[in-house]
């Protein structure tokens, strides 16, 4: 009698929960008026909800605090994407597990080519593109081009562009609305843009040294030149010959600045700085990688800011011509 | 290239340190048949670091190290009172369950942290290339003293380690001496793991011990084995990684794997001998041609079945004599299939002239216009799609040669291979009906 009664309860919960999980609009409230957006990164998170502004709830899957490569997908993951309208991602293979996600949360119009997936790297130029394409490809060098755009503030532009062509149609209502929202942020954007630039101008073209190749946008908008990697293949630990070749020409080249994220280690990036006298600058690749950057203008005036006073106190000379 | 066999020096040291006291301490951790010790010990230790880290103090900071440490202690309890008379349960379980939980619950703790799971990360994986002189000296010190510690009192260290039923009759206290010699291990080990990492840990405590184990049962000679053999993996690790230019901690880890096997080698070889010296040879024939023949045989089916998968022993054979695959494929498509060999090997010559250059430019070593710099990169890419494009071509055409290849090599390659197997293991049923005695490889 109580094995039977057992019996009942199990099956009761084991089908209480495979609603629960497969239940398709699990977390909607038939009254939501607001657009609901997943987003991949927190970069994207801002950048939606600049043009969304209170018309949009937008969440992102990543925190900038950790290596957005490798992510574990938890079931709040799962839950937030089955009641999204949009989802927004980097693409240009970025989130290796992006597919699988979607798969796994199962909301149809989510999926790659349906109407709530947008790609945001869409309309933006790329760079690193001549990377050859037909043959494997070692370790995750990206065989699309290089994926970190949002590091040119410039990129803003074309990727609002489509974040207000998406919502638009999701809303054909607000539209004007979304419209006047992404103008506004864009001049702020441009006017931010113009003293960053104005920041660093006198620094253009100095020589620094990036952990991985992440930083190709930024340092192209900003001026640097990247002239080596502390890791040559990602993931791989640097081999001595390696490190050795690196230590020989920044020292004989007087490169001084070695970027990095704050995530990875610096045990190599600080044998360097003691070997050859150079400073490790941790940039943030994305809002809210360190605390206190909450938008995605507060990224840049965070990373120029840590930049500019690591080149003052290194001491690189200014240039006194403005630019080459 | 000096500067590289310069950043190797404090290393070695570090890793000459790592030798000595793991040698020696993995001889007790293999007769107490706690092999995974090391691992939980080191991942109670990270889950320490972890606390400390939440309530607000550095990674760095003291009151890291004393968090980890009181863990340690906190392990070491656990481990010297799990230990059971002839229990059911192996120490090995609770150690795997220990290392387990604590990893989990490391997990979970940082989960919400900034940068959490990196600081795990960093507990665990050390890198030998980047420890400092003054590192490597704090190490020297540390070891030194739990060496005095174990030398002291290495008559009773030893024998609870290897006969604890005579320890036990003799009464001493062994849970006590237990609960000291895992504080000692977990010292060493939390020391070694922020400097080495896991694995590197890991290799220089077992293998050389096992080694040892291999060719002596006391304990002198096992140890001058393992400090020998430690000592040798750490040079030929080091020095192969500088001079194939690999990550240094894997590869003496590798070197390590290899040791192993050599030792192994070396322990079943003499006996081995002496059977084949005493007319036992035919036997290791035979035995040989079965594994061949049976090596053969599957080979070929595979090609018969699916001639188009990758089938790396009629690549080797390829290598070895082009006139193989050359005898199947026309004249036109012999002449494609030679232009691709000779044009791949061409491009990799050619792009590592490239790629020198283009290092040397991005490092101003070279000045070149913008165009020129343009242009340099597209033919990179250019030249290495080609060399793609080559390869495929020389893929399809191998395909095209193993299809026509399908029977006609299969067929004759399957039937000797069955004709050989079936000989080799009538021969060795022959030869065991003969000796009732089943030998074993190693005793």
């Amino acid at each position: 009698m109580q094995s039977l009664l057992l019996k009942l309860v199990t099956k009761a919960a084991i089908l209480l929960l495979t609603c629960w999980v497969f239940w398709p609009s699990w977390g909607i409230p038939e009254t939501a008026k607001k657009i609901r957006v997943v987003t991949t990164t927190p970069d994207l998170k801002a950048l939606v909800e600049a043009v969304g502004g209170d018309r949009v709830e937008a969440e992102s899957i990543t925190t900038g605090d950790k290596d957005p490569h490798d992510l574990e997908i938890r079931p709040s993951h799962l839950v937030k994407l089955k009641g999204a309208e949009l989802f927004v991602r980097i693409g240009l293979d970025h989130e290796p597990w992006a597919g699988r996600l979607l798969q796994r949360a199962g909301n149809a119009r989510l999926f790659p080519g349906g109407e709530g997936h947008l790609d945001a790297s869409r309309d933006v130029p790329l760079l690193e593109t001549e990377v050859p394409r037909a043959g494997r490809t070692p370790g995750h060098i990206h065989g699309f081009g290089n994926t970190h755009y949002w590091l040119d503030p410039a990129n803003a532009r074309p990727i609002t562009a489509n974040i207000l062509k998406a919502f638009s149609r999701l809303s054909p209502g607000d539209a004007d609305r979304f419209g006047q929202n992404r103008a506004t942020f864009l001049d702020r954007v441009d006017r931010a843009l113009e003293r960053w630039l104005r920041e660093t101008a006198p620094y253009h073209g100095t020589r620094v040294v990036s952990y991985h190749n992440s930083w190709p946008y930024f340092a192209k908008r900003f001026g640097l030149e990247v002239v080596g990697f502390v890791e040559a293949n990602p993931g791989v630990p640097p081999s001595p010959a390696h490190i050795g070749s690196l230590i020989e020409r920044m020292s004989h080249h007087q490169v001084k600045i070695i970027v990095m994220e704050p995530y990875f280690s610096d045990s190599v990036p600080r044998l360097l700085a003691e070997k050859t006298g150079a400073a490790v600058v941790k940039l943030s690749p994305s809002v809210g990688g360190t605390e206190g950057i909450a938008d995605y203008i507060a990224l840049f005036d965070y990373d120029i800011s840590r930049l500019v006073s690591a080149f003052r106190e290194a001491g690189i000379p200014k240039r006194q011509e403005s630019g080459r | 290239m000096n500067q590289a066999l310069e950043l190797l020096t404090v290393p070695f040291f570090a890793c000459l340190l790592l030798t000595g006291i793991h040698a020696y301490l993995g001889l007790h951790v293999i007769e107490r048949g706690v092999i995974f010790v090391d691992l939980a010990l080191a991942q109670i230790a990270a889950l320490g670091v972890t606390f400390a880290f939440l309530a607000g103090y550095g990674l760095q900071s003291t009151a890291a190290y004393f968090t980890s440490l009181a863990f340690t202690f906190l392990g070491a309890a656990i481990f010297s009172l799990s230990r059971m008379k002839g229990g059911r349960i192996p120490q090995e379980a609770i150690i795997g369950i220990v290392y387990a939980v604590s990893a989990g619950a490391a997990v979970l703790a940082v989960d919400r942290a900034p940068h959490g799971a990196e600081h795990i990360k960093y507990i665990l994986v050390g890198s030998i290339l980047t420890v400092s002189a003054q590192e490597t000296f704090t190490l020297l010190l540390l070891y030194g003293g739990i060496g005095l510690f174990h030398w002291v009192f290495r008559h009773r260290l030893l024998l609870i380690s290897l006969d604890p039923q005579e320890a036990d009759r003799q009464g001493l206290w062994i849970r006590f001496w237990d609960f000291l010699f895992y504080i000692s291990f977990g010292f060493v080990v939390t020391s070694s793991v922020q400097i080495a990492g896991v694995l590197l840990v890991f290799s220089y405590l077992i293998v050389p011990a096992v080694c040892g184990s291999f060719f002596s049962v006391r304990v002198g000679p096992r140890l001058a084995i393992g400090w020998v053999l430690g000592f040798a993996a750490s040079v030929v690790g080091l020095s192969g990684s500088y001079v194939w230019d690999l990550p240094t901690g894997a590869t003496v880890v590798c070197t390590f794997g290899l040791i192993l096997i050599l030792s192994a080698i070396a322990r079943i070889l003499p006996r081995h001998l002496s059977r084949i010296r005493a007319g036992e040879g035919h036997r290791y024939l035979w035995g040989t041609v079965m594994g061949c023949s049976a090596l053969l045989l599957l080979g070929a089916l595979y090609v018969m079945i699916h001639p188009r998968g990758s089938h790396p022993w009629l690549d080797l054979a390829d290598r070895a004599v082009p006139e193989i695959n050359l005898a199947f494929l026309s004249r036109v498509e012999r002449e494609t299939y030679l232009h691709s060999i000779d044009s791949i090997r061409r491009a990799e010559a050619e792009l590592k002239r490239l790629q020198d250059m283009h290092l040397k430019v991005t490092w101003g070593e070279m000045e070149i216009s913008a165009e020129m710099k343009g242009r340099l990169l597209q033919t990179l890419a250019g030249r290495t799609e080609i060399a793609w494009g080559d390869r495929m071509v020389l893929g399809t055409l191998r395909e095209k040669a193993r299809v026509r290849q399908r029977f006609i090599l299969g067929l004759p390659a399957a039937v000797i291979g069955a004709g050989l197997l079936w000989m080799s293991f009538r021969r060795l049923m022959y030869y065991r009906s003969k000796r009732s005695k089943v030998p074993s490889l190693f005793v």
